[in-house]
């Protein structure tokens, strides 16, 4: 017997040992786990809204522009919403992976109840891959990797009055693939006198979105550039579904603001700032709210340094160069561009400072000095 | 041959440092990917020399395509993030960066391995001819090696350092050689010529390459230094300071610069004295110049940072020293914070006026305490950060603290803590306890420690937090009351809390799990990476037993046949364990007494000395006493390591002793690796003149490899310290049965 033989002839029978003495099953089994991870946590079982089965068997998800096609025992991109026996299921219903009580500012929302808080949810998984999320953790994963807290929309409902928030933000990860979940709790909220805000990237389709905007009365929207090429290389998605949700948006009369994260290199130039205020302009209005983040180290991104001041400063000039009326920089403490300016008479109208507002000088939507009509929910 | 022998060594030694240093610092490697760059170098090496064993060529052909491979793999490795779809900032996944390090390596190290056997077959005699090679090469890479710890950094880039070794070695080989005077001019005088201009010509190259690298950021320097190279980029008025391509600091980082200093004064407001373990350029040093009376060290190894700062203008108003020492090191006894005046820099008004301090002033010739310590823990990925959240160095550390020591991570526990991220925070948070009496938490985007022994920091009501932020002289911008509401809110600190307080791993020298843990909440990025790293981190009996099955692997093919093949099981075992001892004990000594790269030089250079010493002495001593002998003194060498290693720790205040300690345990390891080299050689060789000259060293350079991917990235957090000795032990007593009974 030569060397390659024997050697054969050992692999051959330490497999067959293994099998028979199920080790085998055993190492594979370990294999599995350790890829899987903990499947015992349990997950929804809720049917999803928005989809088609197709006739040759699968089903299409319609509730993003991705519409994945998904076949049995399959899941869509989000990697929470799975077919079984051509139903589709949501997987994430009542379950919310990161809870906080937040300001409203740090949403932010500007125009919308300054000072008050925000009941703030989400649940695993996301419909995009930004190489920038602040919240990958939670958005990248699939709803088994991480600890859900079972959360119904009732139980929400009930936590924010008895604690007295008076509204449930939608954040983190992206809503849009907890849109049931949403949605339910947006109207039951409603119903019972609690308020709904989503943030979210606006990669969602016409028709859900169109059914859930009565439920909700903000919207804030991360749109992450101008640039079609931006989209497809650094998020992993469409610009133009997005732009086309924003009319939408505005059309329905939802209360709208956008941000527009500033990563250096990347989405920065001034063409691009110009480009972006004439859009909103255009098609939104020049009284849309739009704030610029700054970009922090983060997921994919984590060696591209933090946004430079001057960069948002050239952002915040451009567009109110180009005639936008409310422009915010953010992660800027102290810096006058947090504050909310009147158009009409350029005085200080909501003084922020971090998360504190610091001075009010509205009347309802009415400017104390000038009378001018500000736009948003005060 | 000796002087071809004498190149493969110089290119080998230069192939495996430079390739390895541009890795890392192109990808931003961490512990696991440097482990898998080096196996993928030996294993090419051993794939190279076996099969070139198999031809009947000689080396000359080699020497081209090898001296023309290491400069453009060198820059093929520099662009691979980008060859590989990844922009400028983007991290490399684990996955992507380890096959990418296998395939740099892969080219070079197969045509070094090749050249081994092609060497030896300039030489009739099988045995003699092996032993003389591998000894010379050993020559050749001590040479090498000592070469390029003191050029590159110091002198030259990794590049150009390849350039040179490049040019030397088609010199040697290609430039016609002859006895006469004018043949030995000839050669002289082109190289001179020759030398110097691709050195300079590279600097040019390399400006405008690294230009092109980080485009559309303007690259205001970019430099080696012995611990990775350094790029300083200018975007929009603010400087970047990237590590090894890592982001570190921007300039001037107000809201890292407050996290880091503010806490501190509010726990312990009467604070004068703070020792930063970091850089104090971008942010640290402007913010400790707006607050009055606050006396500011910062502890770092890195030179030629103050330097390139470049005009950043900062608030002159206090004068600040810079200890260029490594904090383990800094820390490891009073008598070693006694800072030499020669590793003190003074520096003020804009960082450009560095200047040397006399022994009399500043930190120069006392022994310091401090009021407020802070550490920057950065990227735990590395034993490098890791091994300053170590029991041992919190210890010593807090010995130097008078007051509060504070750890910042970049953790961010704002919104959500997941259970990858809770194990390291609750890892730092156990280690803190056992050195501190008191510790708190401040959840945030970052996430910090604050722990006394003095100040029962966890009791302090928030109501004082504020009051005491009012009271500083400085309004601070992001540490304010304008955010602390919502970061200490008692939900947040109440989930830290719970998080923190939950199952806890441990980082000790033992075994050091901090870089797994960290390893495995970067894993998510990628799915490839989850499963790949849960599986190591989870599945460790498997790990183990993959690890062992691979050693009896050879084993077994090695016992088969005729007793002479056991001899290709010595040479794994050389390999294997010598490696895996190399390893051991660099981590010791790093973690133990610090990470100064010129200890850190020698130590290698003893370790290359003692390869080569042992190699010729026992080439002298006729018959198997080599064998026994060499085998003896490692086994003796791994069982009085696994049973000493704890008093050597608590020895490490007395650092040169502990550094006289390493330098001959590793000299008499790779003594004792040479003369089984020899002994190996003998026993498989020994009457064979047909036999495959490269496969012996195949053998070894595999053993090499196994140990390079399990030892300290893979097996020492998963089973410890103690059994990775006692592994290594059983490897070499079964080594030594079997050359024993195979005779």
């Amino acid at each position: 017997m030569n060397r390659r033989t024997f050697i054969r002839c050992v692999g051959c029978g330490a497999a067959a040992a293994a099998a028979q003495s199920g080790l085998l099953p055993e190492f594979l089994g370990g294999v599995q786990n350790a890829m899987a991870f903990d499947y015992t946590k349990k997950l929804s079982s809720v049917e999803a809204r928005h989809y088609k089965k197709k006739p040759d068997g699968g089903i299409e998800c319609g509730i993003c522009p991705r519409h994945c096609f998904v076949t049995d025992l399959e899941r869509g991109y989000c990697g929470v919403r799975e077919n079984r026996d051509d139903t589709y299921y949501t997987l994430v219903y009542g379950l919310s992976c990161a809870v906080n009580i937040d300001p409203i500012e740090k949403k932010p929302l500007f125009h919308f109840y300054p000072g008050t808080t925000a009941f703030s949810i989400a649940t695993a998984g996301c419909n995009v891959n930004c190489k920038f999320c602040q919240n990958w953790e939670i958005s990248q994963v699939r709803p088994e990797q991480v600890d859900n807290l079972d959360l119904p929309p009732k139980a929400l409902v009930d936590v924010c009055r008895q604690r007295k928030v008076p509204t449930i933000a939608y954040t983190y990860s992206e809503p849009v693939i907890f849109y049931e979940y949403m949605y339910d709790t947006a109207e039951l909220g409603h119903r019972s006198g609690v308020k709904s805000v989503m943030i979210t990237g606006g990669y969602i389709e016409k028709q859900p979105l169109a059914e859930l905007l009565p439920h909700l009365d903000a919207v804030k929207v991360d749109l992450k550039a101008i640039r079609e090429a931006y989209y497809r290389d650094v998020v992993g998605g469409e610009l133009q579904p997005v732009l086309d949700r924003l009319i939408q948006m505005k059309e329905s009369g939802v209360w709208l603001e956008l941000v527009y994260l500033v990563v250096p290199t990347l989405n920065d130039t001034e063409q691009e700032f110009r480009d972006l205020a004439r859009w909103v302009k255009t098609y939104l209005g020049a009284d849309t709210p739009l704030h610029f983040s700054r970009f922090f180290p983060q997921y994919l991104l984590k060696n591209l340094p933090p946004t430079p001041q001057r960069t948002l400063e050239t952002a915040h000039s451009v567009c109110r160069a180009e005639g936008l009326e409310y422009v915010y920089l953010g992660n800027l403490r102290g810096h006058p561009s947090e504050s909310t300016y009147c158009p009409g008479c350029g005085k200080i109208v909501v003084g922020r400072r971090g998360y504190t507002i610091y001075e009010y000088n509205l009347k309802g939507n009415l400017c104390r000095f000038c009378e001018k009509h500000i736009p948003g929910l005060f | 041959m000796a002087r071809r022998a004498l190149l493969l060594g110089f290119y080998s030694i230069g192939g495996q440092v430079l390739l390895l240093r541009e890795l890392v610092a192109s990808l931003n490697g961490d512990e696991l990917f440097i482990s898998t760059a080096l196996f993928g170098w030996l294993a090419a090496v051993a794939v190279g020399a076996y099969l070139g064993g198999r031809q009947r060529s000689g080396p000359h052909w080699l020497f081209l395509p090898a001296a023309i491979l290491l400069p453009i793999m060198i820059l093929a490795t520099r662009f691979s993030p980008s060859l590989t779809g990844h922009m400028v900032g983007e991290a490399i996944p684990f996955a992507a960066a380890a096959l990418i390090s296998i395939a740099a390596m892969l080219p070079v190290g197969l045509i070094s391995g090749w050249l081994f056997p092609a060497i030896t077959r300039q030489h009739m005699e099988t045995q003699t001819s092996i032993v003389r090679v591998y000894l010379v090469e050993g020559i050749g890479a001590f040479v090498g090696g000592a070469a390029i710890v003191y050029l590159v950094g110091e002198w030259l880039s990794g590049l150009q350092m390849a350039l040179v070794i490049s040019i030397l070695m088609v010199a040697v080989e290609y430039v016609p050689y002859g006895r006469s005077g004018i043949h030995k001019l000839r050669r002289i005088l082109i190289t001179l010529i020759v030398l110097p201009s691709t050195i300079f010509l590279a600097t040019y190259l390399e400006t405008y390459l690294t230009d092109l690298q980080y485009r559309p950021f303007s690259v205001l320097d970019s430099f080696d230094t012995h611990y990775g190279r350094q790029t300083i980029l200018g975007q929009a008025g603010q400087q970047v300071l990237l590590s090894d391509n890592n982001f570190e600091a921007v300039s001037a980082d107000l809201n890292t610069a407050e996290n880091l200093l503010i806490p501190g004064l509010l726990y312990h407001p009467s604070a004068t004295r703070v020792l930063y373990i970091g850089r104090l350029e971008y942010g640290v040093a402007e913010l400790a110049a707006k607050l009055p009376g606050l006396s500011l060290v910062g502890l770092d190894p890195r030179p030629g940072l103050l330097a390139s700062y470049g005009d950043t203008v900062a608030q002159p108003a206090i004068e600040f020293d810079m200890v260029m020492s490594d904090p383990v090191t800094f820390f490891a006894s009073p008598e070693s914070r006694r800072s030499r005046p020669s590793d003190v820099i003074g520096f003020a008004v804009d960082f450009q006026s560095a200047y040397r301090r006399s022994g009399a002033t500043g930190t120069g010739g006392r022994s310091e305490e401090f009021d407020i310590i802070v550490l920057n823990a950065g990227d735990l990925g590395s034993y490098k950060a890791s091994r300053l959240i170590t029991a041992t160095f919190l210890e010593n550390a807090k010995q130097a603290c008078s007051g509060v020591f504070i750890l910042l991570t970049r953790y961010d526990t704002d919104s959500h803590i997941s259970a990858e991220k809770q194990r390291p925070l609750a890892t730092i948070y156990r280690l803190l306890r056992a050195s501190f009496a008191h510790v708190d938490v401040w959840p945030g985007a970052t996430t910090l420690f604050i722990a006394s022994d003095v100040v029962p920091v966890e009791m302090l009501p928030y109501d004082t937090i504020i009051t005491r932020l009012d009271s500083l002289e400085y309004e601070s911008h992001f540490v304010s009351a304008d955010y602390l509401p919502d970061r200490l809110s008692s939900f947040k600190r109440q989930r830290l809390l719970a998080a923190v307080g939950g199952t806890a791993g441990e980082n000790s020298l033992d075994r050091p799990e901090l870089i797994h843990q960290h390893l495995l909440y970067r894993s998510d990025v990628r799915s490839v990476d989850r499963h790949l790293l849960s599986f190591i981190a989870y599945e460790s009996t498997w790990t183990v037993l993959i690890a062992a099955v691979i050693i009896l692997s050879f084993l077994v093919v090695s016992l088969l046949g005729k007793p002479r093949r056991f001899g290709l099981f010595l040479f794994f075992t050389a390999g294997a364990a010598s490696l895996s001892l190399e390893l051991i004990m660099f981590y010791t000594f790093q973690s133990l007494a610090g990470a100064l790269y010129s200890q850190m030089a020698m130590l290698i250079g003893a370790f290359m000395l003692g390869l080569a010493v042992g190699t010729f002495l026992s080439s002298l001593i006729k018959g198997r006493f080599c064998g026994y002998a060499a085998l003896v003194i490692m086994l003796i060498l791994s069982v009085a390591l696994r049973v000493t290693w704890e008093s050597w720790a608590l020895d490490a205040e007395y650092a040169n002793r502990l550094f006289l300690a390493h330098l001959i345990f590793l000299f008499v390891v790779a003594a004792a690796t040479g003369a089984l080299f020899v002994a190996a050689t003998r026993h498989y060789y020994g009457g064979e003149t047909k036999a495959n000259r490269g496969i012996g060293y195949a053998y070894e350079i595999a053993g090499s490899s196994v140990a390079a991917l399990f030892t300290t990235a893979v097996l020492l957090p998963v089973i410890g310290l103690n059994w990775l000795l006692t592994g290594i032990a059983v490897l070499i007593a079964l080594a030594l049965a079997g050359f024993i009974v195979r005779r």
